[in-house]
């Protein structure tokens, strides 16, 4: 499985991190994630593979991931993209990667809502996992 | 599966509620049972039939396998069943990864 660490912000679709020769060589297959402010269809073929991301900083607007969160993206046998991550258990899925990618961040961030919301209501198991969200996904000034 | 069996499922049977919150996206179900934090689910409708990914996809967030989720669908568990379950041996656990 292969390893990529990305960042992703409200202006930048995906900035991949690390020294760029290295990124441009370890990257080569992979043209759409190192294209900045223009998102192309990937052309790899991800019937028989994940990728692993790592998804850190602004992620949308008002909306900053403080800690990097590992999310792997898979497709289906409808041929739709799949992001989701092992910690919080949520996914966003797609006709393209973008379209998965921000139906999770989108999913993450209504997570957050929910969780804040029980929190609020004073259940402790729910405001003690919300408290772990926290320390992922924090609401900033756009 | 189709979403709406899911919901029409996950609400009759397991007594799941629609969340109050929602986006314009996303449909949520939540589950409170004691001393658990709060069980969300999404469903989502952007196709008429589920795939087999989102299904384990929707099975973890239920906090059990892929097998017991098509289980609790064909009438092998039961809404008891599933609450012991999910006490007992959730998959996977809250704590996962923390």
């Amino acid at each position: 499985m292969k390893q990529l660490l990305i960042e992703a912000s409200a202006n930048t679709l995906a900035v991949i991190l690390g020294p760029p020769n290295a990124n441009q060589q370890y990257y080569k297959g992979y043209p759409s994630l190192l294209i900045k402010e223009q998102y192309v269809k990937p052309s790899f073929d991800l019937s028989s593979s994940k990728m692993e991301f790592i998804l850190v900083g602004n992620i949308a607007k008002g909306w900053e991931l403080i800690q990097p969160l590992l999310v792997t993206l898979e497709q289906d046998e409808d041929g739709y993209y799949i992001l989701s991550d092992d910690i919080f258990q949520l996914y966003g899925e797609g006709e393209t990667e973008l379209i998965a990618r921000v139906d999770y961040i989108t999913t993450l961030i209504d997570y957050y809502h929910l969780l804040e919301s029980k929190a609020n209501e004073g259940d402790a198991p729910s405001q003690n996992l919300s408290q772990k969200l926290q320390k992922y996904l924090r609401s900033v000034n756009p | 599966m189709r979403p709406q069996e899911i919901e029409s499922l996950l609400k009759n049977k397991f007594g799941f509620q629609q969340a109050k919150y929602h986006s314009k996206d996303h449909r949520w179900f939540e589950l409170q049972l004691p001393d658990l934090p709060a069980i969300l689910t999404k469903v989502s409708h952007k196709r008429n039939d589920i795939s087999s990914i989102i299904e384990g996809k929707i099975a973890k967030q239920l906090r059990v396998k892929k097998d017991f989720f098509r289980g609790m669908f064909d009438c092998s568990y039961n809404r008891c069943e599933y609450y012991q379950k999910v006490k007992t041996d959730p998959y996977p656990p809250f704590d996962f990864r923390f």
